[in-house]
């Protein structure tokens, strides 16, 4: 059951080769107390890392637990897993963010949390699939650009050939409490990784039999956490800013848009969008051919297909207040428009609106399906 | 050279403000002609594509007229309304796209006179800011 509260133990992970989570994840399978694990494994052409789920103790060989990215939006994958009831207890392995969508698609009955057990490692932020495919053709692949991604979110020298995703780049969100945590930030080399875990997996563990030894958070980790979370701050007031004034206004949107192909790969990946019947997918906006001939008499003309600062504005309507800031959207878009920044930006401010965090907490109900007595008096 | 008249969609729920129009009407109030309105059954059925979709198609402004809180016939629809619209109109301020175009009152069946100023306030405003730039962008 994912858990946003509660009380939390740190536990020392046995070190080296087989052991630290991918060991404990072994053995969780082996004692049959869990039906698979969800995680990201390299891929076999080595340059990258898809999200797999395995049943098999011995099969966890390629796993990349701080994997540099993120091809899905792994809160999709769980809910394809959970949203008609999970028969198997599952761990899942996924990042901050796409915790922070599995609590807002739990709220919206599209993830089962009933026998799910999220971990999370902390996040040094990833790179776009290509990127890491180019890096991989010269020999600085996967361990490479992780090392690469840690370096620079430790306080390092970045380096020049990495560049993080944009969401990442802006992101201050980067560990979550969740069933689990796998520590990194403040850990020297060589120390013996700790995951901070919730009465639930503690719980799961005990069934196991799976018995571990006391551990404490690193040192230097609330430190490395915050210095770098004023550091990503500070970068997203700059970017918002600036994005604020490339696209206010009728005119600076569509032309920051101009190049939108509506493809509406944005809506594909992103996790909250999860509606079958999407207004987007359905023949609402399909008008008769008089309709349209109406249309381009009253303007000068009409651009066909029609409607796309309506698409992007109406799917913020519908979903903002659930955005993660994952920018899977972004990631996704063939003309790279800014949607990730949009969203946040957007999505920033109808937040602040109702007071409302996603991914705060699963019992929080989302601003669209619930209001108050009294609130937003000067709305009219 | 014509003044502009200020073309406005006015979405008016049944039992309150679309009968309290109907009111004004039948004790002869006056109001500007440019209102056009959609009659549905509750403030709570507008979806921010009807506010949005007007104002990209070229309507100038938009109003949105339901029960008072506590009055809505169906008990809730108008407070899911007030924040649909408290939600649009923040996303469209955000993005300059002319929040104060939109408008939200609560006007009951009996307050046909109310329906009415409001009517002639809201178009002179709409007057006053000019007509609406989205509604001319044809690549919009």
């Amino acid at each position: 059951m994912p858990e946003t509260t509660g009380i939390r133990r740190t536990v020392r992970l046995s070190p080296g080769e087989g052991g630290g989570l991918t060991g404990l994840l072994r053995d969780l399978l082996a004692s049959k107390k869990i039906g698979g694990v969800l995680l990201p494994l390299r891929l076999p052409s080595a340059d990258g890392v898809a999200l797999g789920l395995v049943t098999d103790p011995g099969e966890l060989g390629p796993a990349e637990l701080f994997a540099p990215v993120m091809p899905v939006q792994g809160a999709r994958v769980v809910s394809s897993l959970t949203r008609s009831g999970a028969t198997e207890p599952l761990v899942a392995v996924l990042k901050p963010c796409e915790w922070r969508a599995v609590v807002e698609l739990v709220k919206f009955r599209q993830v089962d949390p009933e026998k799910l057990y999220v971990v999370v490692p902390d996040c040094a932020g990833t790179v776009e699939v290509t990127d890491l495919t180019r890096r991989a053709a010269r020999g600085q692949g996967i361990d490479q650009t992780v090392d690469a991604l840690w370096a620079a979110a430790e306080g390092g020298t970045p380096d020049a050939d990495v560049s993080m995703r944009p969401a990442c780049s802006l992101c201050d969100r980067f560990t979550a409490a969740a069933d689990a945590t796998l520590m990194r930030f403040g850990t020297g080399s060589g120390e013996a990784p700790v995951l901070e875990i919730g009465t639930g997996f503690a719980a799961l563990l005990e069934s196991a039999g799976i018995v571990l030894d006391e551990g404490t958070a690193p040192t230097g980790r609330q430190a490395s956490i915050a210095r770098l979370a004023a550091e990503r701050a500070r970068h997203g007031d700059l970017v918002l800013r600036e994005l604020e004034e490339r696209v206010k206004g009728p005119d600076k949107f569509l032309a920051a848009f101009s190049a939108c192909i509506r493809c509406r790969n944005c809506m594909e990946v992103c996790p909250i969008c999860y509606c079958p019947e999407c207004l987007f997918r359905t023949k609402v906006l399909d008008l008769e051919p008089e309709r349209y001939l109406r249309l381009a008499a009253r303007k000068s003309a009409l651009r066909l297909p029609a409607d796309t600062l309506l698409f992007h504005v109406i799917r913020m309507a519908h979903m903002a207040t659930s955005c993660v800031g994952c920018g899977v959207c972004e990631s996704a878009c063939p003309s790279r428009l800014p949607v990730s920044a949009l969203f946040r930006m957007v999505g920033s401010d109808v937040q602040k609106l109702f007071d409302y965090e996603p991914g705060r907490d699963a019992a929080e109900l989302p601003p669209p399906v619930t209001f108050k007595d009294h609130e937003l008096e000067d709305a009219h | 050279m014509t003044s502009f008249e200020p073309k406005l969609v006015a979405f008016l729920c049944h039992w309150c403000t679309y009968t309290g129009a109907d009111l004004a009407g039948t004790t002869r109030q006056q109001y500007p002609p440019n209102v056009r309105v959609v009659h549905l059954m509750c403030s709570g059925a507008i979806d921010p594509l009807h506010v949005v979709k007007a104002l990209t198609d070229g309507a100038d402004g938009v109003f949105i007229g339901g029960c008072h809180p506590r009055d809505c016939h169906y008990q809730t629809g108008n407070y899911k309304a007030r924040r649909r619209v408290a939600t649009i109109k923040t996303i469209l301020s955000r993005l300059g796209f002319g929040s104060d175009r939109v408008w939200l009152k609560w006007i009951s069946a009996s307050e046909g006179k109310l329906f009415a100023e409001t009517m002639t306030q809201v178009t002179e405003e709409l007057r006053r800011m000019g007509p609406n730039p989205l509604g001319g962008a044809w690549h919009a």
